[in-house]
């Protein structure tokens, strides 16, 4: 057996578990200096990759990466570490308008920027979107960040990020483009509007089906101003929807 | 109140330091097969050598030092520190590390030993830690009480395993450094026994290895980061050898202390610490067969006996921890209600540390898709479609929308009888883990009803249209519906008629056309009916 119980990752001394995914788990960390930092470790995804990816980028809602290193239990990552954690899920009946406003405008400015680098995030949801101290929300979680134009899965049936949020072309082996995080964000808008996920798929087959096929939900009248950016946000055909991140920007502006 | 209510003398020690003890070395009380794989021979300088670590925490020791100051705490916090030593230094322990409410000791293999003495040593000499602490717990418990202040109790972890142990240079107390993954391992099993209220914890490994004269009751497995489980016991008492001389009220005296520090662990207060492993009682884990972020599936067995079963367990220590864990124990409640032959048995739901899990029916001959692969003959296609048709009629009548009828959810017993699984609960837990991750095949939706496609509202009548293409598929070998693309596939359980039966199954026609009808207000109203018209049919 390898050594198992992780007391560090290069100089990060860990203290406590943040979070877990598939394939790594993030532990609050702090070096000898005192600072405290977010650190993924995982035994097999690439987060060297992940940290270039991340050092590549400079916009206040992504999440800043601090170093990367190989240690007995895999590969680490310290990034900042955003206090307030994952967004969690919308109250019933959503959020207010301006908290909506703002973190729409946070999360767009984001794309907007990792868009106009030639990325696409393909992973976009509440588990990946930390709030700091500030109340500013980042964009986190790069490990599914592919250039644009990437190949999708050759797999029928396979998906690239959660079904939950993930567009309908990203089900259906399309090369990676940054419509796909705007139809994510869609997802997000209708959950924070109105507390609910657009579909109300129970597994997942029903949730990959209705992302296809069921008509965008109408939302309740004190929110329906809010229709026709959420139609340009969930278009089933990508060629239909927002293009990128500056394109939500700039229709949210005006 | 000063310290010296509190100061040891040596009638506070049991009689059974003595007596008892000398038994220890006695080779002959070794056994169980665990054994075989010790190793008989002194360990070699300088590589890592089969030790046994104990490591001893005092719970409750912060609070009970704020009741106190000056000399009456330095006597106190002297008094701890003397009491978490003595069994491990009398029975041949080296201490590793303390602090002072804990301690890290080691026992290593003594050359003079003709066969491996340390996992009983260390099992005694925990048991008798236990022990000393509720005197002194049951000496200072007056005075703690009087301040408002929670009891002493100790939680102890042991584990024997491959670590380091070297000599510490310039001590005068000859402590020692202990390394390695076994000493990580009972710091582990402390919290386990903390967790658990057990307050003593061993590995099953340990146990085994410390002979026949420790007495174990409630088991657990404990998944470690690598993926591996670790068979753990809880130690509750010392058994007497035969012949033994020792009264046995000395054996009662330690079962008394042992249970009484759980009584205390019990009563109080505080989340389990968990350390993110998972930790699950009277199971013996044997392998993971699926993950997500927030859920696994373990198969696992009963540690009481019985088949094989598959444990669904999902995290419910997240942020959304006690919606979650109020909807799982609704949930349950719903599907344990289920007697019926055609459906997956539900055996037991449990909690633990941050996760809660179900035990469920586990099927080693595999789902009906390996079945129908090829062509069934009519009659077994009748008879599986009759079978379903049941196992569906209990789970509505239960209140309950599968959602998921595919032939991936429809089990095969050894008998041959199939049953229906992966709904309520067991298919919460399934969809946790589709979706954490990229990369996850969801499937093609080849049994979705039209209203599912649709996101409209949803009831039983959706299980029959996939019962509809399900009968569809094993009368003819073929699904009804193939496109190109998911969406056109979806478009034609929306709009394309439901497709005709080959000439020989024509009398069937009928009953799929009812089973496949678009709108659910066209198709049985129930299974019942289902079964119904098929009795007629073949009257």
């Amino acid at each position: 057996m390898t050594a198992m119980f992780p007391a560090c990752a290069g100089p990060w001394q860990l203290q406590a578990v943040l979070g877990r995914g598939r394939r790594s788990t993030v532990y609050r960390g702090t070096d000898a200096r005192g600072r405290i930092a977010a650190i993924k470790l995982s035994r097999d995804a690439d987060l060297a990759r992940e940290h270039r990816v991340l050092a590549g980028f400079d916009h206040d809602n992504l999440l800043r990466p601090l170093d990367c290193g190989r240690g007995a239990q895999g590969q680490w990552l310290a990034t900042e570490w955003a206090q307030g954690g994952p967004l969690g899920a919308a109250p019933d009946g959503g959020f207010d308008e301006p908290q909506v406003r703002r973190w729409l405008a946070e999360v767009a400015g984001a794309l907007a920027h990792l868009h106009g680098s030639g990325w696409v995030h393909r992973d976009l949801k509440p588990a990946n979107l930390l709030l700091r101290a500030d109340g500013t929300l980042v964009l986190a979680d790069f490990g599914e960040a592919v250039p644009a134009g990437s190949p999708g899965p050759a797999v029928p049936g396979t998906i690239v990020g959660s079904p939950s949020h993930a567009a309908p072309e990203q089900s259906q082996g399309a090369p990676a483009a940054p419509a796909a995080d705007v139809y994510s964000l869609g997802v997000l808008l209708h959950e924070w509007l109105t507390g609910r996920p657009p579909f109300g798929g129970e597994t997942p087959a029903e949730v990959l089906a209705q992302h296809l096929f069921a008509p965008i939900p109408r939302l309740p009248a004190a929110r329906a101003q809010w229709q026709p950016l959420l139609d340009a946000l969930l278009a089933k055909d990508p060629a239909r929807r927002l293009p990128d991140g500056q394109a939500v920007l700039t229709r949210n502006a005006t | 109140m000063g310290h010296e209510h509190y100061t040891p003398d040596e009638a506070d020690f049991p009689a059974t330091e003595a007596a008892p003890l000398d038994a220890l070395f006695t080779p002959s009380q070794l056994s169980g097969s665990g054994e075989s794989r010790l190793p008989t021979q002194p360990p070699v300088e300088d590589e890592a050598a089969i030790c046994t670590f104990v490591y001893a925490r005092v719970h409750h020791f912060a609070s009970a030092c704020s009741t106190m100051a000056g000399a009456e705490l330095t006597a106190f916090v002297n008094e701890v520190r003397r009491t978490l030593s003595s069994a491990a230094l009398k029975l041949g322990g080296e201490i590793a590390q303390r602090r002072p409410d804990s301690i890290l000791c080691a026992f290593t293999h003594k050359p003079e030993d003709r066969v491996p003495t340390h996992a009983k040593r260390g099992l005694h000499a925990a048991i008798l830690t236990v022990h000393d602490v509720m005197q002194l717990a049951a000496r200072i418990g007056p005075q703690l009480e009087a301040a408002g202040v929670p009891p002493l109790w100790i939680a102890v972890g042991v584990h024997l395993g491959a670590g380091e142990v070297t000599p510490r240079a310039n001590n005068a107390e000859r402590m020692v450094h202990a390394a390695g993954e076994a000493v990580e391992i009972a710091r582990l099993l402390e919290g386990v026994g903390a967790d658990l209220r057990w307050g003593l914890v061993a590995s099953a490994g340990t146990r085994l290895a410390a002979g026949t004269r420790v007495a174990s009751g409630r088991c657990a497995s404990l998944g470690l980061p690598d993926d591996s489980y670790l068979e753990l016991t809880e130690i509750n008492g010392l058994v007497p050898r035969a012949g033994s001389k020792t009264p046995p009220s000395h054996y009662a005296m330690l079962r008394e202390s042992l249970e009484r520090n759980q009584q205390v662990a019990r009563a109080t207060e505080g989340a389990p610490v968990g350390n993110g492993n998972l930790l699950i009682e009277d199971y013996r884990v044997l392998r993971k067969i699926g993950e997500g972020g927030n859920a696994s599936v373990y198969l696992a067995q009963p540690v009481g006996g019985g088949p094989t079963q598959v444990l669904k367990v999902m995290r419910i220590d997240g942020p959304e921890g006690d919606a979650g864990l109020q909807r799982f124990l609704q949930e349950y409640a719903l599907i344990a209600g289920i007697e019926h032959p055609n459906v997956a048995r539900f055996f037991r739901q449990g909690f633990s540390a941050g996760s809660a899990y179900i035990a469920m029916e586990y099927f080693p001959l595999g789902d009906l898709r390996s079945r129908i692969r090829r062509l069934l003959d009519p009659a077994i296609a009748l008879y599986y479609l009759r079978q379903i048709a049941g196992g569906l009629e209990a789970i509505h009548q239960a209140n309950i929308v599968h959602r998921d009828l595919k032939p991936d959810n429809i089990m095969i017993r050894q008998d041959g009888i199939v049953a229906i699984t992966d709904f309520g609960v067991a298919k919460q837990i399934s969809m946790l883990i589709t979706d954490t991750g990229a990369g996850e095949v969801v499937g093609t939706p080849y049994y979705l009803s039209p209203e599912q496609a649709q996101g409209r509202r949803v009831d039983t009548r959706a299980d029959l249209y996939s019962l509809g293409v399900l009968a569809y598929e094993m009368l003819t070998g073929n699904k009804p519906y193939h496109a190109t693309t998911t969406q056109d596939l979806l478009r034609l359980h929306v709009e394309a008629p439901v497709p005709a039966l080959p000439p020989q199954h024509a009398h069937l026609q009928p009953v799929l056309d009812r089973l496949m009808a678009k709108e659910p207000e066209q198709r049985y109203a129930s299974a019942t009916e289902l079964l119904d018209d098929l009795d007629r049919l073949q009257a």
